[in-house]
């Protein structure tokens, strides 16, 4: 499982990097991202715990609570998020 | 300048093998002098490690009344309702009609009929999911080694004393449950030259280390306290052949030592979470049944280790005295609404044993993790108790919360429980129940998810949020008959 989440860790920062390039993330976006970073992690590592105790509607709870609660830090993330327009590499 | 020309100056290698030479002999002499740790303080450090408060005694956590009467075990619902069963005259004349038949009910589920009452077992009959066939042979045989063992030695009692109970398949058993203070033939007798070791630590820390290793999950020493000790205990007066003896016999006893003991080596097992969650069940009865055979083997063992190191030990489950007073006041716990112990580790799934001693040993403080607060708020037992046995008392000291009948003991800051009622719901059941056990929050296995969850019953504003969400994530759903049938499909 801490395999698992460590890749997934490791993604996302990829991801963001990535976007990082396109993007101009403000102060609250920045904030924002790691939070919901942080909340994913924890629901794939609540989900798969409470599968292993065959918990299933704690596995399917806590992905709603906490991976929902991620996605929503990120759809906020996006008002705080600006394209960057015009700068050409040399 | 010269200074500044110092400074300038780079390290050479010699000045680098100096400079490592000399730390390595400051750490090396520093090693050296610096007072070792004891392997006692290394165990203590292994027994901390939680963020619970420690108190001196248990009288500092719970009002206890200096006058409490010390509690008679014939008063205990299931010596009662033993006693109902067998015609014998209770120690107290208001005895509960409620209680006929409820504890030999569950003795004989397994047969399917109660040879007391001629009563057949119901669920039993049906094949009633949870009470199959294949569910009460699972408890037959997790009881085993208790009802081989205790058999066995209430048959040395019964052939020393002539005070057993008898059933009518011949098993003999203490009704005080394996209080094996009968003579023992061979290696097993106290040893004539006594065991000194160097520090009552040092002997905390071996008799801790030789108990898990025997089988417990938790360990814990109490100092030795007569108020915990029962007044009386209670026998059946059955001869080696179950025969009923005529003539009179005393069937309550004081409970006295041939030594003095020192202190009391309190054993706590865990019980099987996921059979656990069948209850009330014989699936989850068979838990309990494991939890019994475990108490037996491993306080045995200790007491038998203890008598080769040339001490006097008493072993007992259940009997002697009151379990869960000691086990608070040796550190593995707090008492809840529904009267058990609530553990850190395993919530109330567990089972307690103990063993009474004369050998000087380092005794552990109680400890407080905020249970009392979180029970006045849940209640989830109370809620969940099929013959609403457990008080619903929002604070100890509430004017409803008082003594309902003999089976309370008195004088003791905690929730009073109707035990006749509970217990009559066993017989009802044919088995056990332990529904408040299964639902209680703190009921859980060691996982970090838990031990994050737990972390909000320790905060006063978050407390009521825990119960809500225990619910919402669908912890503790006693009785589902869905749980019980897909006990035998799940993987191992």
């Amino acid at each position: 499982m801490f395999f698992l989440l460590g890749f997934l860790s490791c993604l996302a920062v990829i991801q963001i990097l990535k976007l990082k390039k396109k993007y101009t993330f403000k102060l609250p976006a920045r904030l924002l991202i790691v939070v919901g970073i942080c909340l994913l992690v924890f629901a794939v590592a609540w989900t798969i715990s409470s599968l292993i105790e065959f918990e299933n509607q704690a596995a399917g709870v806590g992905m709603l609570f906490f991976g929902g609660s991620s996605l929503v830090c990120f759809s906020i993330a996006t008002r705080f998020t600006t394209k960057k327009t015009g700068e050409v590499q040399k | 300048m010269n200074s500044t020309k110092n400074l300038d100056k780079k390290i050479t290698r010699r000045d680098a093998i100096k400079i490592g030479s000399l730390t390595t002999a400051v750490v090396a002499a520093t090693a050296i002098v610096s007072p070792k740790e004891t392997l006692a303080q290394t165990l203590n450090k292994s027994v901390e490690g939680s963020s619970a408060k420690r108190h001196a005694t248990i009288d500092d956590i719970y009002k206890i009344d200096p006058n409490m009467r010390r509690f008679d075990q014939a008063n205990t619902a299931f010596c009662k309702s033993v006693l109902n069963d067998f015609g014998i005259k209770p120690l107290n004349p208001d005895d509960n009609p409620q209680l006929k038949n409820a504890f030999m009910n569950v003795v004989f589920s397994s047969d399917g009929f109660n040879p007391i009452s001629g009563l057949e077992n119901p669920h039993l009959k049906e094949q009633k999911p949870g009470h199959t066939d294949l569910d009460l042979a699972l408890d037959t045989g997790a009881l085993g080694m208790e009802n081989f063992t205790s058999s066995a030695f209430a048959r040395i009692m019964a052939n020393e004393s002539g005070t057993a109970i008898s059933l009518p398949d011949g098993t003999l058993m203490p009704l005080s449950l394996y209080k094996q203070d009968v003579p023992l033939p061979g290696q097993f007798k106290k040893f004539p030259k006594k065991y000194k070791f160097e520090t009552t630590d040092d002997a905390a820390y071996a008799i801790k280390k030789a108990a898990k290793l025997y089988g417990a999950d938790l360990v814990g020493i109490a100092p030795f306290e007569e108020r915990w000790v029962y007044n009386t205990e209670a026998y059946i007066p059955f001869d080696v052949n179950g025969q009923p003896i005529k003539e009179e016999v005393n069937i309550f006893r004081k409970v006295e030592f041939d030594f003095e003991p020192k202190s009391v080596i309190v054993l706590g097992f865990e019980m099987d979470y996921e059979s656990y969650k069948t209850q009330p069940s014989a699936i989850g009865a068979a838990a309990t049944s494991m939890g019994y055979s475990k108490m037996m083997e491993t306080s045995v063992r200790l007491a038998f280790m203890l008598r080769r190191l040339g001490y006097n030990t008493v072993h007992a489950g259940n009997a002697v005295g009151v379990s869960v007073p000691l086990a608070i006041q040796a550190g593995l716990g707090e008492s809840s609404r529904m009267g058990l112990l609530i553990t850190e580790e395993f919530g109330p799934r567990v089972r307690l044993a103990k063993v009474y001693t004369d050998l000087d040993i380092t005794t552990d403080a109680p400890k407080t993790f905020g249970v009392k607060q979180f029970c006045e708020i849940c209640r989830k037992c109370a809620d969940a108790c099929p013959s609403k046995a457990i008080s619903k008392a929002v604070k100890t000291t509430d004017p409803e919360n008082k003594p309902m009948n003999d089976c309370n003991g008195k004088g003791i800051d905690k929730w009073y429980n109707d035990h006749q009622k509970c217990l009559s719901f066993w017989g009802e059941n044919w088995g056990e129940c332990a529904v408040c056990i299964s639902v209680c929050p703190y009921n859980k296995i060691d996982m970090w998810h838990h031990e994050a969850a737990r972390s909000i019953t320790k905060i006063p504003g978050l407390r009521n949020l825990a119960r809500s969400f225990d619910e919402i994530f669908g912890y503790g759903q006693a009785g589902s008959e869905k749980l019980m049938k897909s006990y035998w499909k799940r993987r191992i």
